[in-house]
């Protein structure tokens, strides 16, 4: 899990922020936060179907379920587990 | 295939299109659970059944009413069931889940402070909020939700319509964003919209043949003119989504193009990179783009890089290249007044960089030349307006000189509604002062810039002054030592915001509170992300002789200072 956590923080702060220095807390709000737009959502989908194989339905990328780290690793983790 | 006579009121034209058209596919409506379809007689019943409610409610014509209302064919019924009675509609931005609903408010009270709306007429979620907003205005609007699904008689609407009303007489508002933007309420006059409509549909080749796909959201000019009125005045069938529906899936908008033989779209710039990056081409099996004849590009500066990337993309299912077109405008000429011609990718200018930062003369280079740099034509005038390039001390320039691009014509706003001293200041002897930067080579306009220090985001405009007041209320932030400022973002086509901010505090675990801090309220308060937060220490930022925050110098001194790390580095 804190290997998934990594990897999210890893993938948005050198990819969608190009800082990769910046710090991401996994419960931090991205969204309305302010750190992203919404448009980056569909980076962070095109990231899980790549990094763990994950086919990701645009209606699963909406604010409310993919704002934070923690929300996105509980996502792929269930969907992984389903996946079993 | 009929042409439309030509009208001079906006009632004229619902009248030609019930009668003649009573049968004919005016609009489509893609929601993601389901599909309607509306001719022009269901369309023109349910705008009627919008204004028996706005009369039961007391409103009368040449009032203001404001629609807040989610993206939905419903928005577009309650504005025509406004205009059938004569009322005065305008389409309010809605909330997003980002912004917050005590800054909203705040908001919508300070357009009706200055619009005095009669009516306002929002969504369950909504409707506590904003009746709570007025209760201490003398005057305050009524505040109602109005059940969608209601028919009424629209021959009698159109039979009774006040004769008193006159073409020159202001027919709709339009508003824009962002505290600033809402103090100008753009009026369009019947005579306007109608002429402006005429012109424009003839320079886009519009006929009832012609099918439009859109998501653009309608409190935004390009989408309440471009993608609403103009193909609806002209007869030209609509196909809708929302912008919400088309940003999880844009497959959704390509899909329609193919079911319902689309035609024509607009859309800012960042859209097309967008949807090249986003749609895989293994979701496109099957799907024939082939009628479509016409893509505008246009409310954000137009990257010739874009319009490849886009036709590229989607040439294997039919796309061409020379559907590509570019427009120009301001929603104070209504909309766009220059077009690139049909059927012909817009031209490119290779320029030489220097001279053109430098002496800004934009003098013609080959497109290998050191120094060569691109602009994208915006085409040319519509009939019925004029243009000219002025200096500072406002003299006519010659072709190729880069100036102030001012317009004047027959299809221009009415002036900003209740705010005589902004439309005084927007004029300079008679002619519009849109603010832009450009220069004209063969008749046709190229825009290179902006004179006022607009960022515009995904098509969206975003007033740095907005911003910059936000910025001047977080804890840690030294009052008035803020500036925010775009700067564009090539892989999305658009612009990035910027923010630099002065604090007091070393400590980086404080400044980390405040960057988020800033993040949060920008996002909250002005619904933007900013893509960068600078915290300097004090008396880093420049200040101009008159004492204000130069933004363009901090941002010079910005990317200098970037230039010098990537040197180090």
């Amino acid at each position: 899990m804190d290997e998934m956590v990594t990897a999210f923080q890893k993938f948005i702060a050198a990819d969608l922020l190009r800082d990769p220095e910046y710090q991401i807390e996994a419960n931090q709000s991205l969204i309305k936060g302010g750190l992203i737009d919404s448009f980056s959502l569909v980076q962070v989908g095109l990231f899980i179907e790549k990094t763990w194989k994950l086919k990701v339905p645009d209606r699963d990328l909406t604010v409310e379920r993919m704002d934070t780290i923690d929300q996105m690793v509980a996502y792929v983790q269930n969907r992984l587990q389903n996946k079993k | 295939m009929n042409t439309p006579p030509t009208y001079s009121r906006l009632i004229d034209a619902a009248h030609y299109l019930l009668s003649k058209r009573t049968h004919d596919r005016a609009l489509v409506a893609i929601t993601t659970d389901s599909t309607q379809t509306f001719t022009y007689g269901e369309y023109f019943a349910r705008a009627a059944g919008y204004a028996d409610t706005f009369r039961e409610l007391g409103l009368k014509p040449g009032e203001l009413v404001v629609l807040i209302q989610q993206p939905s064919a419903d928005v577009m019924f309650a504005f025509w069931g406004a205009l059938l009675m004569g009322a005065v509609p305008a389409i309010f931005p809605f909330l997003t889940e980002k912004l917050d609903l005590e800054y909203y408010a705040r908001m919508v009270q300070k357009l009706v402070n200055i619009s005095r709306p009669r009516l306002i007429t929002t969504y369950p979620d909504l409707e506590p909020t904003l009746k709570g907003a007025f209760v201490d205005l003398p005057e305050p609007p009524m505040v109602t939700v109005t059940q969608p699904g209601r028919v009424g008689d629209a021959d009698a609407w159109i039979a009774a319509y006040p004769d008193h009303i006159t073409p020159d007489q202001v027919a709709f508002l339009q508003h824009s964003s962002g505290t600033t933007g809402l103090q100008k309420g753009i009026t369009f006059s019947h005579q306007a919209t109608l002429r402006y409509v005429e012109s424009a549909s003839s320079a886009l080749g519009l006929s009832e043949a012609d099918t439009y796909i859109t998501w653009l959201p309608l409190y935004h000019d390009m989408g309440l003119i471009g993608t609403f009125m103009m193909p609806f005045l002209a007869g030209v069938g609509i196909v809708t989504m929302s912008p919400f529906q088309w940003v999880r899936d844009p497959k959704v908008m390509l899909r329609a193009f193919h079911s319902y033989g689309g035609t024509v779209t607009w859309m800012p710039n960042f859209a097309l990179n967008f949807m090249a990056q986003r749609i895989n081409p293994d979701d496109l099996e099957g799907l024939d783009l082939s009628s479509w004849r016409l893509l505008v590009n246009a409310s954000e500066p137009v990257r010739a890089e874009s319009n490849h990337l886009f036709s590229t993309h989607f040439a294997p299912y039919g796309f061409k290249a020379e559907s590509l077109g570019v427009a120009w405008g301001t929603a104070e000429t209504i909309m766009a007044i220059t077009y690139t011609p049909l059927g012909q990718p817009p031209t490119i200018d290779w320029v030489d960089r220097k001279r053109i930062s430098e002496e800004r003369i934009a003098l013609p280079v080959p497109e290998n030349a050191p120094e060569s740099m691109a602009y994208a034509s915006c085409g040319r005038l519509i009939r019925g307006m004029e243009l000219k390039i002025v200096d500072e001390e406002g003299r006519e320039l010659p072709e190729r000189r880069v100036g102030n691009v001012l317009v004047r014509g027959e299809y221009m706003f009415s002036g900003y509604y209740h705010r005589p001293d902004l439309t005084e200041n927007a004029f300079q002897e008679g002619w519009f002062k849109t603010g832009d930067l450009g220069y004209v080579a063969e008749g046709e306009l190229y825009i290179c810039g902006r004179k006022k220090d607009l960022i515009i985001v995904g098509g969206k405009n975003v007033y740095p002054q907005d911003l910059e007041d936000v910025l001047n209320t977080v804890p840690g932030v030294k009052a008035g030592r803020a500036v925010a400022f775009g700067m564009l973002n090539e892989a999305l086509g658009t612009e990035d915001i910027y923010v630099i901010c002065e604090v007091t505090t070393p400590d980086p675990d404080e400044r980390r509170k405040i960057e988020r801090e800033i993040r949060q309220r920008l996002t909250r308060q002005a619904d933007v992300t900013a893509h960068r937060v600078i915290l300097k220490d004090l008396g880093w930022l420049v200040k101009s002789t008159s004492g204000k925050m130069a933004r363009s110098a901090n941002r010079d001194k910005y990317i200098q200072e970037l230039q010098a790390q990537t040197a180090k580095a």
